[in-house]
């Protein structure tokens, strides 16, 4: 039974070399990827602050590398095949299209490829991304997290305390804002600082 | 007009052809060892310090350990393959070259070994080795300079 699926496996990856190479390049770096988040979230010793950087970096960088190894690897490893048999690249003694060195020729652009993809444009791209993945899709539940690891203190309430007369000179706002309304908390910081009460 | 390479050149440039997976594997891993801890230490996009060292020291093991677990299962995946077919415990279909076949098991199962080496090598080596790492060695050595600093401060 599992011989069988094996085989029907190594079959398609014969005759689908590229489909098997996509595929099972997918599925190793969503494993990857997904292993490693999970490992660093759990983590309890690495501190907060690095996490909110790492995950973001790790899933970004799966995602990078499935796409530059597509869009430079697999098109470098093509490139260099076509060039060596349509004989544009020729080894010296050899004929127009030797089939040894065509798959010389294709080994080693497929190898450059795959450098430059993986270890150079995806480390370059990926810290940037990863800045801006933070900003704006972690940044909400940054700010959640904060707000419910805040020490419960006694909250103060600000109102407008607007008195509705002839003199009052904030009458005309009567149409905006109505008297003791709640405009925020405001609660008194845990340290002595420069900014000692802070408003939400 | 064609790019003819020269015959010193050429020679040197046919053994690429059996290049094995797991030998690409550790010349990708090198060079990505290097590449990625150099680009995330001196990276400007990152503003704080600490996690520069953070982000540089991950990448680093990371490398190392999935450069090691990749050409393992590689090696692994390979050896079972051929094992498996050389001895007829996997069903060779019709008209199929046994050599090439054999190949092709081997790439399959060498997948099957990678999954597998993540839960089992990458995910908890990885994530350990970094917290090991960085209170051993980084967060000691700042220590270390703030200790000095105070010394400095206390003697002026």
């Amino acid at each position: 039974m599992l011989s069988e699926f094996i085989t029907k496996q190594a079959k398609y990856a014969l005759e689908n070399r590229a489909k098997f190479l996509t595929l099972t390049l997918a599925i190793l770096y969503a494993s990857g990827t997904a292993g490693q988040a999970i490992s660093l979230y759990t983590n309890k010793k690495i501190p907060e602050k690095e996490k909110r950087f790492l995950i973001p970096q790790e899933i970004v960088n799966g995602v990078l590398e499935v796409v530059t190894f597509l869009a430079i690897a697999s098109r470098f490893e093509k490139w260099g095949k076509s060039l060596a048999e349509k004989g544009v690249i020729v080894g010296e003694g050899l004929a127009k299209g030797d089939a040894g060195f065509v798959k010389a020729v294709t080994v080693l652009f497929s190898l450059v490829g795959t450098i430059l993809a993986l270890d150079f444009v995806t480390p370059l791209i990926r810290n940037p991304l990863t800045i801006l993945l933070q900003k704006h899709i972690f940044k909400t539940k940054i700010e959640d997290k904060e707000q419910l690891t805040r020490p419960m203190l006694p909250s103060i309430s600000l109102n407008t305390n607007i008195k509705f007369n002839p003199n009052n000179p904030f009458r005309y706002f009567e149409n905006t804002m109505n008297a003791n309304q709640t405009v925020g908390k405001a609660y008194p910081a845990t340290s002595f600082g420069s900014n000692p009460l802070r408003i939400f | 007009m064609p790019i003819t390479i020269p015959a010193g050149l050429t020679k040197s440039l046919l053994p690429l052809a059996d290049l094995t997976p797991w030998k690409q594997r550790i010349a990708i891993g090198v060079i990505a060892m290097v590449s990625h801890t150099a680009i995330d230490y001196w990276s400007p996009f990152i503003k704080e310090k600490e996690t520069r060292e953070y982000a540089a020291i991950r990448s680093l093991i990371k490398m190392f350990i999935t450069m090691t677990s990749g050409v393992l299962s590689r090696i692994a995946g390979q050896k079972l393959g051929e094992f498996l077919v050389k001895y007829d415990k996997m069903p060779l279909p019709a008209g199929m070259d046994k050599a090439k076949f054999a190949g092709a098991v081997g790439s399959v199962l060498s997948i099957y070994c990678a999954l597998i080496s993540v839960p089992l090598i990458e995910m908890p080596i990885i994530s350990n080795a970094v917290t090991y790492v960085m209170d051993k060695f980084i967060k000691k050595k700042s220590a270390n300079v703030s200790t000095n600093l105070k010394k400095v401060n206390l003697n002026a």
